[in-house]
Parts: C-alpha cells; structure tokens; sequence
C-alpha cells in the first residue's frame, strides 16, 4: 500500500496546527487546506481529517462559507474514504447542535444521526471537562480501537457532547459525572471527542489505526 | 473519572552566545534567584516521554527580546510532542495570544496582562472559548486566610486580594486558575494548602496549585486540598526526582492520576 495522503481542513476552527503536526509524525503526506479541492485533486487524497475548536452553530457557519459542507457531504463522501472529525469536528459530524443556537439547533452535517446537547454533570463537576479520561470501547472492536488498552486515558476539553440517535453508532464512551459518548462511527465517517494529537502514545496510536483504515 | 494532573513548568530564561539570545531552562526560589538547568525542548521531550499529563511554558523575561524565542521554543516544542500546552508570561494583548494560539499553544496563561486590562480575559475567552484561558495568580500571604496578587514576576503589589481576584476572573471566562505561592517558590517546603482549600471551595473551574513541591508527599497534600492540577519546577529538576516515580507514589496514595504505564 501508498503512504496514505491526508488532508487537514483548515475552516479556522483553532488550534490546526497541532493536528498536522501530529500527523507529520507519521509515515504519511499531510496536507492543509484552506478551501476544498477540486474534483481531481480530491483523488490524491486517501484520509480526510476534520479539527476545530469553539461552538457549533460558529463551526458550521465557517464550513458553509468556505464551501468545505458541501464538498464533505457531496464531494468525499461519495469517495468512501475515511474521514474523522477530531473535537468540535466530531461533533460537526452530528445531524444537529445546540451550543451557540440562538433558537432552537442548528443544522449539522447531518453524516452520524444524532445530538450535540451540553453534558450534564452535577453541581459539583466543573465544565468545561478539561483533562485526561479513560476510553472505553463497545464491543464489537472497531477498527480505531485496534490494539488500544481498555479504560486508557486520552485528553479532553469540552463542554457539550455527541448523543447518537442509534447506539450502534456510538463506538467509546468516557466518564464525566455520568457516560458519554467520546468516539461515533458510521461507514467511513468516525469522529473522537478528545484530542488525539494532545494524547501523548495513545492518541498517536489512535491516528496510526486511523491511517490503517483503507481507502479506495 | 477525571483524572488529577500532574504538571512540570518549563521556565525561560535567555542566553546570549555568538548566535544571538538562546533560549535557557531555568529554576527560580522565591521568584528571584534563577539556575539554568538545561535546554527547553530537549526537556520537553523527556517529560513527555515520561508521561507528564501537561506541560506550562513560561517566558521569564517578558521582553521584546524574549518574546521571538518564546515563540520559537513554542514553536519547536509543539512541532514534537503530543502533550497540552498552556502558554504564557508578558502577554499584554490579544495579537499576542493569537501569535501563541497560531504557534501550538492550547492554552493561554494571563497573569499581569489580565490584572492590568481585565477585559482581555473576556476577549480571549470570547474568541477561543473559556478551555483556552489560565489565570495565573502570583500570591503573598497577608495575614491568615487572605492573599494578596503580585504582579511583574512577583515584584509589584497589585492591591488585590487573591480570592476577590479569582472569581472576578472567572466571572469574565478564565476556564482555569494557577496559583503559585512566591514565597514558597523552589523552596521545596510543601504547597500552600490553605490557599489551595481555599480556592477550591470558592471556584467552579479547575485549580492547579503550585510553589513549594519538595516531596511527592507535597502533590498528594495538593489534590487532597482540591487541587485539580499540582504543577512544579524546581522539584524536577532534582537528579532523584522525575515525575514517573512521582506519579507512581500519588497514584498508590489513592489519588485518581493517570497511571504510567
């Protein structure tokens, strides 16, 4: 097989940096992109990597207007490539949102069914959840998941989480004054709450299972 | 569950040599006497390799000199390691968070900049969101039970007390507070932990503590306190101590810490 060529989206959604250089320490091509590419230049990519940080409704306003929504949805999509949406990119994968909403949810790329809804902790908890917390995995094992110990920690910072319509979807959960849901995964479309690239040996295994994945 | 942190600071200092000012790992007691103790990235890179949950970097100078090696040393840290990085010391301005922000940073430490022009803790906290501003608190006692800010590495009364300081903080978007007692500062004679209770009891964000760590005892005493995070130094730097054997004595304490293995 090719080294495996990724494309980071770059939509200035925070800290992209840190995701191509976490990538740059693997057997791979990285490449950032400001803007989608165009139908054959889309081809020589065989992983796609979706980071951010900040609210929702502000995530999906900056995908709408660098047209990186409809070249995700229409465009790599119909490549059945992998793709994997890192923090507010996971949660960007979800059909609806509701942090920074001034009414209602709003709109998500609607690729996993599901809910972005503040997580809900006791009085006594703070958010945002902010720190290492162990990752446990739903049998059956994903391929993300392949030589990952059970209950390993990987860094978090968060306020709201993923809820998948369809638990089948839900492939990790962690632990914050109750379960949520820390990795989804749908077809060729997965997405981590945490930051893989921020968690040290653990993360980077995760990314190397994620470059593992095949492409077409 | 959470886990507490455990969380070496890597403190700069600049060296001039035939190249221009390099930058210089260095310890501090009381916040005034420094020793150079090696190389920023080359220690980055062992306390990564041994499992620290964090690191903080702090420029000491705080000069128009030292600002490009910050960025630099930011710059070549957060190109090599997968660990969170707070990042502060002399940021002033909203540019110069975006400039570290732009560089690797995850986390921004405000300490003199927030005191003097609050409203840039509510700026950066609009803009990046609360996870990505510290503020960091250099502390005097004053009497028992109260605390009073200082500023400029500890050189200037700011008249405020500690607590009243901290929550005003947080009301306008600090995700997190880093208090350090200068007094105790490389010291190595234990954490102030009635600063850490009282901070605790008072704030709804996560607190580190740090200034005075000299036994792995001193971390246990902190989380024990209510402190989040401990974070240290001096205590590092010693030839017998790295934060491996450190964590290994808190987590067989009892206390929910990443485990090293």
């Amino acid at each position: 097989m090719s080294r495996p060529s990724v494309l980071v989206i770059d939509s200035g959604l925070g800290n992209i940096g840190s995701v191509v250089a976490a990538f740059q320490r693997h057997d791979c091509i990285v490449k950032r992109l400001q803007n989608p590419p165009t139908h054959e230049a889309t081809d020589t990519y065989s992983h796609a990597v979706l980071p951010g940080v900040g609210a929702f409704a502000a995530g999906m306003d900056a995908l709408k207007a660098s047209g990186w929504e409809d070249w995700i949805k229409q465009m790599w999509c119909q490549t059945e490539r992998p793709l994997l949406g890192i923090c507010l990119g996971m949660q960007l994968l979800a059909s609806e949102g509701l942090e920074g909403a001034t009414n209602g949810a709003v709109m998500g790329l609607d690729l996993i069914p599901g809910r972005v809804e503040r997580l809900s902790v006791a009085s006594d908890l703070v958010l945002p959840h902010v720190g290492w917390n162990a990752l446990d995995w739903r049998s059956p094992v994903s391929p993300l998941s392949q030589g990952l110990p059970q209950s390993g920690d990987m860094y978090f910072v968060h306020s709201y989480a993923f809820q998948p319509s369809d638990q089948a979807h839900g492939l990790a959960t962690s632990d914050y004054g109750g379960s949520f849901t820390a990795v989804v995964g749908r077809g060729h479309c997965y997405g981590v709450q945490f930051h893989p690239e921020k968690s040290q040996r653990l993360g980077r295994h995760l990314l190397e299972n994620f470059l593992a994945l095949p492409s077409c | 569950m959470l886990k507490r942190r455990l969380i070496p600071k890597l403190q700069l200092g600049l060296r001039h040599s035939f190249r221009g000012a390099q930058p210089v790992l260095v310890v501090t007691r009381q916040f005034g006497s420094r020793r150079a103790i090696g190389d920023p990235l080359s220690q980055a890179k062992i306390y990564e390799a041994q499992l620290v949950d964090e690191l903080i970097l702090v420029d000491l100078e705080r000069t128009e000199e030292s600002w490009p090696v910050l960025l630099e040393t930011l710059e070549a840290v957060a190109e090599d390691l997968a660990t969170p990085l707070a990042v502060g010391g002399g940021v002033h301005s909203f540019d110069q968070v975006q400039a570290l922000l732009d560089r690797g940073a995850d986390k921004i430490v405000l300490n003199s900049g927030a005191i003097e022009q609050p409203s840039l803790i509510d700026r950066v906290a609009a803009a990046y969101g609360a996870q990505c501003v510290v503020l960091s608190l250099d502390v005097r006692t004053c009497g028992r039970g109260s605390w009073g800010v200082w500023t400029k590495a500890g050189r200037l009364d700011a008249r405020r007390d500690a607590i009243t300081w901290a929550l005003e903080a947080v009301d306008r978007g600090a995700g997190e507070v880093m208090a350090t007692a200068i007094e105790r500062d490389g010291t190595g004679s234990g954490l102030d932990l009635e600063l850490a209770d009282c901070l605790a009891k008072r704030l709804n964000v996560p607190l580190t503590i740090s200034g005075g760590c000299g036994l792995a005892d001193h971390f246990i005493d902190g989380y024990k306190a209510g402190a989040a995070a401990v974070a240290a130094g001096t205590f590092f730097s010693q030839r017998d101590q790295n934060p491996m054997q450190c964590r290994s004595h808190i987590y067989n304490s009892g206390i929910n810490i990443r485990s090293s293995f």
